[in-house]
């Protein structure tokens, strides 16, 4: 698939682009959080592809794939899952996220015992149609 | 070595999170391991198919997650039909979370027999501490029903250790 994929006469075309959806949350001591949004903006569709970030402790994480279903069995260690700027974990088969939709809802649980601020991103390709 | 063509990035399919060619630590010369690796049929084959979603089986479940010294934890993993297995991850700590450890691991096909490694691998082998990512397997390994993986980490450590191993997989669901 090219970033501009030709559509055949009478159906929708999209152009994809580069999308970046960052998430900023800090918890507090030993806290969990669940179901945070990401909300995908409502002029494309998004298609995850990888996942990195920072934190100033350690912490777990899960979150939700299109289907509402949570992509692990239990949380992960954000240490074993969540990868760097140049080395992003690949999610994979991509998993697209309707526009508007809350996209990968995030739960997020403390373990370093102490306030932590994290920042997570997620990145793929941005789907907009461009005619019909 | 830097003798690859060089590939139109018009050409390339950003949306495939596997695709080597869009990802320059995969490329063929900077990682050819991988870069054959995702040419390999069974991951094209993967990388393309339809209806396929991503799952994360964590394993051990959260309380067994301390093993004690010299102890093993043995697992049958519930998967879902038609599960394949394509990546590891791995960590551990000394129960305090202070230091690192390590422990071994094993997945083993419950029905052929087949295992994932020769010999029990080192989890430092999976992921090496301090660097975050994941281990491929050069081909995706197919759970068809009725099997699915069975677990097996020993702490080979001479304390209580918290030993975690990610099982990350891409399921049929359809």
């Amino acid at each position: 698939m090219s970033p501009s994929t030709a559509a055949p006469a009478g159906t929708a075309a999209y152009v994809e682009e580069p999308a970046v959806y960052v998430v900023h949350f800090t918890l507090t001591a030993l806290q969990q959080v669940q179901r945070i949004p990401v909300t995908i903006d409502k002029d494309s569709e998004f298609c995850l592809t990888g996942v990195n970030g920072s934190a100033t402790g350690a912490y777990t994480l899960n979150f939700r794939l299109p289907s509402g279903r949570l992509i692990a069995s239990a949380q992960m260690s954000a240490a074993n899952f969540v990868g760097t700027a140049n080395q992003p974990t690949a999610i994979g088969p991509p998993q697209v996220y309707r526009s508007g939709s809350s996209g990968p809802e995030l739960d997020l649980t403390d373990t370093s015992n102490a306030g932590n601020t994290i920042q997570l991103i997620f990145s793929g390709t941005r789907r907009l149609k461009s005619g019909t | 070595m830097l003798s690859t063509n060089w590939t139109d990035p018009r050409t390339v399919d950003y949306s495939d999170a596997f695709n080597p060619l869009a990802r320059p630590d995969w490329s063929a010369n900077n990682n050819p391991f991988l870069f054959r690796a995702f040419n390999d049929p069974l991951w094209v084959a993967l990388r393309n198919a339809p209806d396929l979603e991503p799952r994360v089986w964590v394993m051990p479940a959260q309380l067994d997650q301390i093993i004690q010294p010299g102890a093993s934890y043995d697992a049958n993993i519930p998967v879902e039909p038609f599960t394949w297995l394509y990546g590891l991850s791995c960590s551990a700590t000394h129960a305090d979370g202070s230091t690192a450890a390590a422990f071994t691991l094993q997945i083993t096909d419950a029905v052929t027999g087949a295992q994932v490694f020769s010999q029990p691998i080192l989890s430092s082998q999976i992921t090496p501490a301090g660097t975050p990512g994941l281990f491929f397997l050069q081909s995706p390994h197919l759970f068809l029903p009725p099997s699915y993986p069975m677990i097996r980490i020993i702490n080979n450590d001479a304390a209580a250790a918290l030993c975690i191993a990610n099982l990350f997989c891409a399921v049929e669901v359809s």
